[in-house]
């Protein structure tokens, strides 16, 4: 295999590894993988709420 | 050059049945759109559109029928290699885009209430002068970068189908205008969505198709690789050495690999006004990551399908005529593909190809007319009222700015060579990247950024751009003239420079302007900056 046949191979695996990376990324951070504790669940039901307001606040709650 | 007549066999009768239907969807979805919008939404979709139609519509909008026909057959040409392109595409275009940039984006845009990417800007850095020149630069250069769209998409009609090209280029424009009016940014993505699916049904089909045809993935690529010897002289000389390997290192062709494709496009998309404006558009930051996972395998389909295509195309040609498809296609990159099509594939794939060749060019020419026109209307017009306008008044102001940017781009489309033209996507991207891509990303990162030193970056970065596509780099400086008049020559410098794309040099020049003026001066809007990291902390889980 010359250098710039393993070049080309080098930008298959890139192409495979980035799309892999955005699958894999996508799919776990919107799966949760386990319960939340309580203090979890109220601190994240605070950023939901805050964050549902402030979009409410700029798009008149759409 | 020889002329080769690559119109596809359909019946007309079948050919209208098809397209009736097509533009029927289209006008539903449009209709949906507006009657899902209210005032701000005609800008920015209203902040709630779900992942999968923002990551179809990014896809669609960045994938034009350039990257399908134009790229694929590039790839004809000089092979494989422009696979690092497609990746590029998925790591920066799309994860980094969306996982990274995006969350930012969205969070500090949120906080600004800004809707577009003049808007984001000019309130990040407090600045009416940003949002005026970064629009003003958009009106001026993105009807060349959608012209270049059109005339595509119009010539593609005009061979397939035999359409003339005036009425082809009348119906695509009015096609296109009348949707983007109706619908505004949430018909757009809901349009792109569905021609997004469209066009990943019918890259996924030739890529099958190819591969049976030629006895499966690895009887392909070893035939390809064996074609090795068959490289034309005149491109071994320029670097060139098969379709399964990179080309000389800094070669001509290296550079214009590397340097215009894969940095250029594959890294300047960051920057792309109508591309940013689409991370503004959902409801939370964790849609961004589903819209990461969507958008990877949409671009990995749709991007890196024609590259694979054009490559093997040489292999399909060598044993069904005995030439090299650039050869098979006088010498006309541009109409591998579609003789690929037409000597290839099955006859009824012709109406399916031309659903997705026309999907791939309304839903970027959607995009690029909405990001022209509302520019003109809210960061221009509306923006110089100073909030006496009614937000319906803000609408019809961007729907007249449509208007006008369908009608210049179709006068550019009539006018201006094809030369420039083809040069046109490149410049706007360089453009674009040059003077945006640094104040943009620090503006997300670091809080010191100052408004001089924005402005620093986007007036150094775009005169720079604008200096290399003038008289250094030999695919644009050929088409203006201006280094011939002095030089004599098409460059000022006839080394490899002029192979290297201006963006190379010109961002390094935007960032150290930035980073340099921004160390020098004070933010003038200590507290805005402030509230906007405050809540990217608050947003991005």
């Amino acid at each position: 295999m010359t250098g710039g046949e393993f070049s080309v191979l080098l930008g298959v695996i890139f192409l495979f590894a980035s799309a892999f990376l955005c699958i894999v990324y996508g799919i776990l951070n919107s799966i949760r993988r386990r319960p939340l504790s309580e203090k979890e669940r109220t601190e994240e039901e605070k950023w939901l709420d805050e964050e549902e307001k402030i979009d409410d606040e700029w798009t008149g709650g759409v | 050059m020889d002329s080769v007549n690559v119109t596809l066999d359909v019946n007309l009768f079948v050919m209208v049945a098809v397209i009736i239907v097509y533009l029927g969807a289209v006008a539903f979805l449009s209709w949906l759109g507006r009657i899902k919008s209210r005032g701000d939404d005609f800008a920015s979709g209203g902040r709630n559109i779900p992942s999968a139609v923002m990551a179809l519509s990014y896809g669609a909008a960045f994938i034009s029928t350039s990257a399908i026909v134009g790229f694929g057959g590039m790839a004809a040409e000089i092979g494989l290699s422009l696979i690092w392109l497609a990746g590029a595409n998925i790591f920066f275009g799309i994860f980094l885009a969306f996982a990274v940039f995006g969350k930012r984006t969205r969070a500090i845009g949120l906080t600004l209430d800004a809707h577009t990417f003049p808007e984001f800007l000019s309130k990040r850095f407090a600045s009416p002068f940003i949002r005026y020149f970064t629009a003003a630069v958009m009106i001026v250069s993105m009807p060349l970068y959608a012209a270049a769209v059109l005339i595509g998409a119009a010539r593609i009609l005009e061979s397939l189908l035999g359409v003339p090209y005036e009425y082809a280029l009348a119906a695509f424009s009015l096609l296109v205008a009348v949707y983007v009016l109706i619908g505004g940014l949430r018909g757009v993505m809901y349009t792109d969505a569905l021609q997004g699916t469209l066009m990943i049904a019918g890259m996924l089909f030739l890529l099958i198709a190819m591969f049976v045809k030629l006895g499966g993935p690895i009887d392909a690529f070893s035939k390809l690789h064996a074609m090795k010897e068959l490289v034309p002289p005149e491109s071994a000389a320029a670097g060139h050495q098969g379709w399964l390997s990179d080309p000389k290192v800094f070669s001509p062709v290296w550079w214009t690999l590397y340097s215009s494709l894969v940095f250029g496009v594959g890294i300047g998309v960051l920057a792309q006004p109508h591309l940013v404006v689409r991370c503004l558009t959902v409801k939370t930051s964790a849609e961004l990551n589903r819209a990461a996972a969507v958008g990877g395998i949409f671009i990995l389909i749709t991007v890196a399908t024609p590259y694979v295509l054009g490559a093997l195309s040489n292999v399909f040609f060598y044993e069904k005529d005995g030439v090299l498809a650039s050869a098979a296609a006088g010498y006309n990159v541009d109409s591998v593909i579609p003789l690929l099509i037409k000597q290839a594939m099955p006859g009824w794939f012709s109406y399916f190809f031309m659903l997705v060749i026309l999907s791939a060019a309304v839903s970027t020419l959607s995009s690029q007319f909405h990001a022209i026109g509302v520019a003109f209307g809210r960061d221009v017009l509306e923006a110089a009222a100073r909030g006496r306008l009614s937000r319906r008044s803000s609408a019809l102001i961007s729907r007249i700015g449509i208007v006008a940017a369908v009608l210049l781009t179709v006068f550019l489309s009539m006018k201006m060579g094809a030369g420039i033209i083809a040069r046109a996507t490149s410049i706007f991207f360089g453009i674009m990247a040059s003077g945006w891509l640094a104040p943009f990303l620090l503006s997300l990162y670091w809080r010191r950024v100052t408004k001089a030193g924005a402005v620093a970056g986007m007036v150094s970065g775009l005169t720079v751009a604008l200096i290399g596509f003038l008289f250094f780099h030999e695919s644009e400086s050929a088409v203006f003239g201006l280094a011939r008049l002095l030089t004599g020559n098409p460059a000022v410098v006839m080394n490899t420079f002029r192979f290297v794309d201006p963006l190379v040099y010109a961002l390094p020049v935007s960032l150290f302007f930035t980073v340099t003026v921004s160390f020098f001066t004070k933010t003038d809007n200590e507290d805005t900056v402030k509230k906007c990291f405050q809540n990217i902390k608050n947003m991005i889980k």
